[in-house]
């Protein structure tokens, strides 16, 4: 019996990639996490076969890591094997299933996009699955996709966690969002790219929109019981909440700020004022948020309206002027053809025209006339058919201002 | 001491059959009466004389006296009829009961024959259905068994059963088949994989209410026709006038002999005397000649019909395993009615052409059923030995080739003391410890001899101590592939939904797929929609509604509370049915639904709401509607004049898909006309705003709005809940910026505005008090408690905080611009508030599920 | 992402349908119970009922690139065990034993690929 033969050589060289394979894993993972398949130590053949490869496996079996680490966790795309990729694939992805860690799951995601890019390799370990059993379109067709699975995967467990809000599905959400850094990890070209980055989107908004039914269920059938403001507001807090998970998304804000304007009038026509205020408490950062965007970015103009209505109630409620007046003003900016917006402004206008008028003294009096007059142009300018507007002018013109075209 | 096998039975609609795999699985054993006829007709008559329930052969030669044979039963079964059997009122599972008793206790006394002294017993069975039956019918045939004493074991879908027997027969490892099975009552085509001896089953169609029976009927309403036009009195009333139908009985039972005849024959002469009495009392004669092409011309689409599944359970096969005609390796014939040289050279020129089958495999046509199912039986079963205080089941064949076998032994019952089991042949072959009784999946290795027979006993041992000894054989023989842990044969044939809300739009939703194998279990997650105080869970088979689960819960509740709804479906088809919701359990079974009768005006009515929803309908549903209404219209129009029974279950089955779709065919909501009408009020606003709008020209204005509508369509088109949403609600924040300009040059407080709002508020309480009158509540019981309910309080509300206050406002009693303006506010988001739980209202109840 | 019904039960995915219906028909008729079974059962059905799937999850396993990946699919399997001599796999199995019994040797030169036929570890 022949004592060592190549085959065992081969074998051995096996099993120490395994063993090789189960530290690094360690090092990545940690120590609980179980192990991958045995095949994923084929990770190192890959790698042995460029020099800076090699380099890194032989240091790493004296004990220097880092290396190794780099060439797993940062490979370089030019120098990139498909079959490595597709090791790293796997191996990312189930390091960020083991861990939750987004890096490892953005850098899977870089490396089947790598994969998507190269085309040729799947399609061979396609074919080579299939036999006979599936036509060559089909098979074209298989491996074309499947590099974009791990993306639905994504939109999947966003999915699966948006009702409850899951920390996995908030996860899931974030990377969705960042698949663009992705494609540039893996290299992936224009075509590549823009699938993927649409296909990304598409399972945020799926996902966001799961959130965001859940509580519009709730909200829609508490409104249309006319249930208490309490109730409400808790809702409110909730959606908030969704808002939060889904990483501040727009989505979520718009459905808010259009969502609660009827119960806001409900209460604003009954005078029920502290209902408004805790109404509106919720809702002020998503709502500072949105116009946030719409002023950044003019043609979101279709929510300019509610956004705008937000800011006149949040006006109407304000303990101060200053801070009634600097709502009604954002409202206005958002929004200039406002109704509301622009009637709350002028009102405040001419109240705080009035009120300087009311305290006018003689060592400031050009300077208060002077700003008194102004706020009564403006609010003429933004309401002309406002009742208190006649009033304040006749008082400016009894302190010798007079304004044409009263 | 007793053996006890367990027995396949094909439970047919014209005849039914029992077999059983010998121990040794060399032989199949169908039971047979002494002039050796396998077939036992699927009748029972009361026999006047003896008073007594004649079952088989002695009620079928009953036909035409009086009282007649009770025939056909399958084709009411699940259903919620009686029919009268001397003075029993029997509902068709104990008909079935008291065919599958005589089928049980003859085979008994055909194996006791054969046995000698050992007592045989056949106590369990699996019993085949067609693949295509509903659950109600499954349902009602397990029972039937029950009925009958016996244990069933397994309900096996016909086809399956026949490809069982094919691949058990020519101990076939790999192979597609295609099945087609057409007995009297029903049409099954499957499509199945064997996989190195496990079963898949890719696909599954049917007709449940078309048979050799039709082909019949069909050809016997053609006599009817001609004898008519020679001046015979037979303008028939075959659904109300018994006597009547007594006729048309004779006549298919004529036609039942052409057939017959032209089976072997090109042409029949046909030379009948008196074989009726006209309405008249006139005796009719039948002379003349039947060819076979008139007769083949005659039903040549009820074969298309059978055709045209074969295609759709293609098509499906394809989707679901990428198996087409071409992968199909053999094509089998199943059923008494594929004898028909006809329907076997529309099989072999449009199905085997284009497979790898040359011709179909058609033997054993009446029995393969019966013998598949027989092989899944000793497979499910194995063999039981006992005596009074003992019984044992040998779980794994009793068949090797090798050195040694092992043996899988469950042991039931045992004397007291009871510690060990072995197995002693020439002495103790092996030997296993029995820690407590009952105990399962004993294992014994066991030596195999040379010889092909060897007797060996079973003994349970106490204290070393023989306590019973069973003797049994082991067999030397090839081992027949067959299906194993891997294997589930018996597969659901049509999807079981619930049927829930998504963006308030009624959907149904798949909880165990077509094609799953049994046993399954499926627990789902869904969440409440409103406070109705109840939760409403409607199961259904493909669209049919096959239960209807209400819980009653708690006003307060809150929205969105999960509710887990578990389903089952065991090996014997059983579905089991359990809901949660809010620490409350709720169970159910599958029964069948209450059946009225129906006059003709009833079914016109019928066929003209049939005809109504189609045009409703459009996209997915309509290719649905198509597929599963259009058929039974079809089938309605052509039983009319000739087949009353299968004119109920076919009206019965077309009112509840009517209600179905009907329900289904109100669109996502909000609806489109909302969405119409906020673009138009859009388009409209820029139309009219002078200058620059927003700062955009009408150019740029025309292109949003077309985006936005492009996508809104978009979304509808797609069913995408969520998007259409996002759009709709798009469109109308920017409607609502867009009109800010015009808005804040209206005079609000002007008494002419006023006055125009007030008008349009009285329009608008119109519309919903109408919607609130015109609203139909589901014909389902405890559903339109909780609907009605709904409305008469909306109503209430109505009056009080909208008629009124808008009739005060309209009053003597003066009131200030502004206050009115306030008191119209009110009213109008009032309205808002009524309108919104108006278009609740036909899903009150109604689950939502996750991302709904 | 779910265990890789490949990994998880070990088989090759190379393998057609048939020698995967043998492997996991082993596996299911020694299973411990009947959950184990069904899952069993699931696998089974998920990578045998459209080749599609199967072609799914054989991209979402790692290749056998200590074979040669992408290359022919091996010959059929080999016969059991009890046929073959007695060879190195069948005394140390895991990476952990190599250690264990001290079997590590520095690190070598990379190997050439090996040809699966002559690679007795795919057979």
């Amino acid at each position: 019996m022949k004592a060592w033969r190549e085959a065992d050589d081969a074998r051995l060289t096996r099993l120490e990639d395994e063993a090789r394979l189960a530290s690094l894993w360690r090092g990545l993972a940690g120590e609980d996490a179980p192990l991958p398949h045995p095949r994923a130590a084929g990770l190192f053949v890959c790698l042995r076969r460029s020099t800076e490869g090699a380099l890194a496996i032989e240091r790493a079996d004296r004990g220097e890591l880092a290396p190794l680490l780099r060439a797993v966790t940062q490979p370089d795309p030019a120098a990139l094997s498909p079959a490595l990729a597709h090791h790293l694939a796997l191996l990312h992805g189930r390091l960020a299933d083991a861990t939750g860690a987004e890096r490892a799951r953005i850098r899977s995601l870089g490396m089947w996009l790598f994969l998507a890019t190269e085309q040729t390799y799947l399609l061979q370990v396609g074919r080579a699955v299939a036999r006979d059993a599936l036509p060559a379109r089909e098979v074209e067709r298989a491996t074309a996709e499947a590099p974009f699975g791990p993306i639905d995967g994504l939109g999947a467990e966003a999915l699966a966690g948006a009702r409850e809000l899951t920390d996995r599905a908030a996860a899931a959400l974030r990377v969705l969002g960042r698949v663009e850094e992705a494609c540039t990890l893996g290299r992936a070209d224009e075509a590549v790219t823009r699938k993927a980055v649409a296909r990304a989107r598409r399972a945020r908004a799926a996902a966001v929109d799961a959130a965001v039914a859940r509580v519009d269920g709730s909200l829609e059938e508490a409104i249309t019981r006319d249930a208490p403001t309490d109730e409400l507001v808790a809702l409110l807090w909730d959606a908030v909440a969704v808002w939060r998970w889904a990483d501040a998304d727009e989505q979520v804000e718009r459905f808010l700020v259009q969502r609660v304007t009827s119960v806001l009038w409900d209460r604003y026509r009954d005078r029920r004022w502290d209902d408004v205020r805790a109404l509106l408490r919720p809702l002020s950062e998503p709502t500072e948020s949105l116009a946030r965007r719409i002023e950044r970015d003019p043609s979101k103009l279709a929510y300019a309206a509610p956004c705008a209505q937000m800011y006149v109630f949040s006006a109407e409620v304000a303990p101060t002027l200053e801070e009634q007046l600097r709502d009604a003003e954002r409202a206005v900016a958002l929004c200039p053809t406002h109704r509301n917006g622009s009637l709350i402004l002028a009102d405040l206008l001419v109240h705080r025209a009035m009120r300087a008028l009311d305290t006018v003294s003689p060592w400031n009096q050009a300077e208060t006339l002077d700003r008194a007059e102004a706020d009564v142009r403006r609010a003429e300018s933004l309401y002309p058919q406002l009742k208190r507007l006649p009033d304040a002018k006749l008082r400016l013109e009894a302190k010798g201002r007079k304004i044409d075209g009263g | 001491m007793f053996v006890d096998r367990p027995v396949g039975i094909d439970l047919g609609t014209t005849n039914s059959e029992v077999a059983l795999l010998d121990p040794s699985e060399k032989d199949l054993i169908v039971y047979a009466d002494r002039f050796g006829r396998r077939t036992i007709p699927s009748a029972i008559c009361w026999d006047p004389r003896k008073e007594e329930i004649l079952v088989g052969r002695a009620a079928r030669n009953r036909r035409g006296r009086d009282p007649g044979p009770v025939e056909s039963i399958k084709r009411k079964m699940g259903r919620d009829v009686h029919v009268q059997v001397g003075p029993h009122s029997l509902s068709p599972a104990e008909v079935s009961a008291k065919i599958l008793d005589a089928l049980k206790e003859r085979m008994r006394a055909h194996l006791q024959e054969q046995t000698g002294d050992v007592e045989v017993r056949v106590s369990r069975a699996v019993i085949t259905v067609p693949a295509y039956f509903d659950a109600p019918q499954v349902e009602a045939t397990r029972r039937a068994g029950e009925l009958a004493g016996l244990e069933v074991l397994g309900v096996l879908q016909e086809p399956t059963a026949a490809a069982i027997y094919h691949t058990w027969k020519r101990k076939l490892g790999d192979g597609n088949f295609l099945v087609y099975d057409l007995g009297g009552g029903t049409f099954d085509v499957s499509i199945l994989r064997c996989l190195a001896g496990e079963y898949q089953v890719l696909a599954i169609d049917g007709d449940n209410y078309l048979g050799g029976d039709d082909f019949d009927r069909r050809f016997a309403e053609r006599l009817r026709a001609d004898l008519a036009e020679r001046g015979y009195a037979l303008d028939l009333d075959v659904q109300s006038d018994p006597d009547d139908q007594l006729r048309f009985l004779r006549l298919v039972h004529l036609a039942q002999s052409i057939k017959e005849s032209l089976s072997t024959a090109e042409v029949v002469p046909v030379n009948e005397h008196g074989v009726l009495e006209d309405k008249e009392g006139e005796p009719v004669d039948y002379e003349g000649e039947v060819g076979r092409a008139q007769w083949e011309a005659s039903v040549q689409d009820l074969v298309d019909t059978t055709l045209a599944c074969c295609r759709r359970a293609l098509a499906d096969a394809e989707k679901n395993a990428g198996v087409t005609l071409a992968d199909i390796d053999h094509v089998v014939l199943v059923g008494g009615s594929t004898r028909v040289p006809y329907v076997v050279r529309r099989v072999t020129e449009e199905l085997c052409a284009r497979s790898k089958s040359e011709a179909p495999l058609q033997d054993e046509v009446d029995t393969c059923v019966a013998l598949g199912a027989a092989v899944h039986a000793a497979q499910l079963g194995g063999l039981s030995l006992g005596d009074d205080a003992s019984r044992v089941t040998i779980r794994s064949p009793l068949v090797g080739r090798g050195e040694s076998l092992r043996l899988n032994v469950d042991v039931d019952a045992a004397p007291e003391g009871v510690d060990a089991l072995a197995v002693i042949g020439d002495d103790v072959l092996a030997e296993a410890p029995v820690e407590a009784v009952p105990a399962r999946g004993l294992k014994l290795q066991v030596g195999l001899g040379p010889d092909a027979t060897q007797p060996v006993t079973l003994a349970l041992r106490a204290g070393g101590e023989a306590k019973a000894q069973l003797g049994f054989a082991l067999y030397r023989g090839d081992v027949r592939p067959r299906a194993s842990a891997l294997s589930q044969p018996s597969v659901i044939a049509k999807d079981i939904a619930v049927e829930v809300l998504r963006a308030g739009r009624r959907e149904r939703r798949v909880l165990l797929a077509k094609g799953t194998g049994l046993p399954a279990e499926a627990t789902h997650t869904f969440f409440t929609g409103d406070k109705s105080g109840a939760v409403v869970l409607r199961l259904l088979q493909n669209r049919l509604p096959i239960k209807t689960l209400m819980v009653s819960v708690a006003e307060d509740v809150a929205v969105g509370t999960p509710v887990e709804l578990t389903l089952r479906c065991d090996d014997a088809m059983r579905i089991e049915a359990k809901a949660t919701v809010a620490g409350q359990e709720l169970w159910a079974n599958i029964e069948p639904a209450p059946e009225k009768a129906r006059g003709a005006a009833e079914i016109d009515a019928l066929l003209t709401r049939a005809e109504g929803a189609a045009t409703s309908l459009w996209g997915h549903d309509a290719h649905y509607y198509r597929r599963e209404v259009e058929p039974l219209v079809t089938g309605i129009r052509e039983v009319v004049g000739t087949d009353p029974d299968k004119l109920a279950a076919l009206c019965a089955k077309l009112e509840q898909l009517l209600e179905h779709f009907e329900g289904e065919g109100e669109g996502m909501s909000p609806p489109m006309h909302r969405f119409e009408g906020v673009m138009d009020a859009l388009r409209r606003t820029v139309y009219r705003a002078e200058g620059l709008l927003l700062g955009m020209d009408k150019g740029a204005w025309e292109e949003r709005i077309e985006d936005l509508t492009s996508r809104g369509l978009d979304a509808w088109e797609h069913s995408d809940a969520g998007g259409w949403r996002r759009v709709y609600n798009e469109a109308q924040a920017l409607h609502e910026t867009a009109s800010e300009q015009e808005f804040s040059r209206l005079k609000l407080d002007d008494p002419a505005y006023i006055t125009q709002r007030m008008v349009g508020a009285m329009a608008y309480a119109k519309r919903v008090e109408h919607g609130l009158a015109d609203f139909v509540p589901s014909a389902s019981s405890e559903v339109k408690d909780i609907q009605i309910a709904e409305r008469d309080r909306l109503l209430g509300t109505l009056k009080e905080k909208v008629s009124e206050p808008l009739r005060a406002l309209g009053g003597d009693e003066p009131v200030g611009a502004q206050e009115a303006r306030r008191r119209l506010d009110q009213i109008v988001s009032e309205l808002d508030r009524i309108d919104a739980a108006l278009e609740k209202l036909p899903s009150l109840g109604l689950v939502t599920e996750r991302g709904g | 992402m779910a265990d890789n019904p490949f990994e998880r039960w070990d088989l090759d995915p190379m393998q057609g349908p048939q020698a995967i219906t043998e492997r996991l028909r082993e596996l299911a008729e020694d299973a411990p119970d009947e959950e184990t079974r069904a899952t069993i059962r699931a696998a089974w059905e998920a990578l045998t009922m459209h080749p599609r799937d199967r072609l799914r999850a054989a991209l979402e396993a790692h290749p056998d690139s200590h074979g040669a990946a992408g290359a022919p699919p091996p010959p059929p399997p080999a016969p059991r065990r009890a046929h073959r001599a007695l060879e190195l796999s069948d005394l140390v199995l895991r990476p952990s034993l190599v250690r264990a019994l001290g079997l590590e040797r520095e690190a070598r030169a990379p190997i050439p690929d090996v040809a699966p036929a002559d690679d007795p570890w795919l057979r």
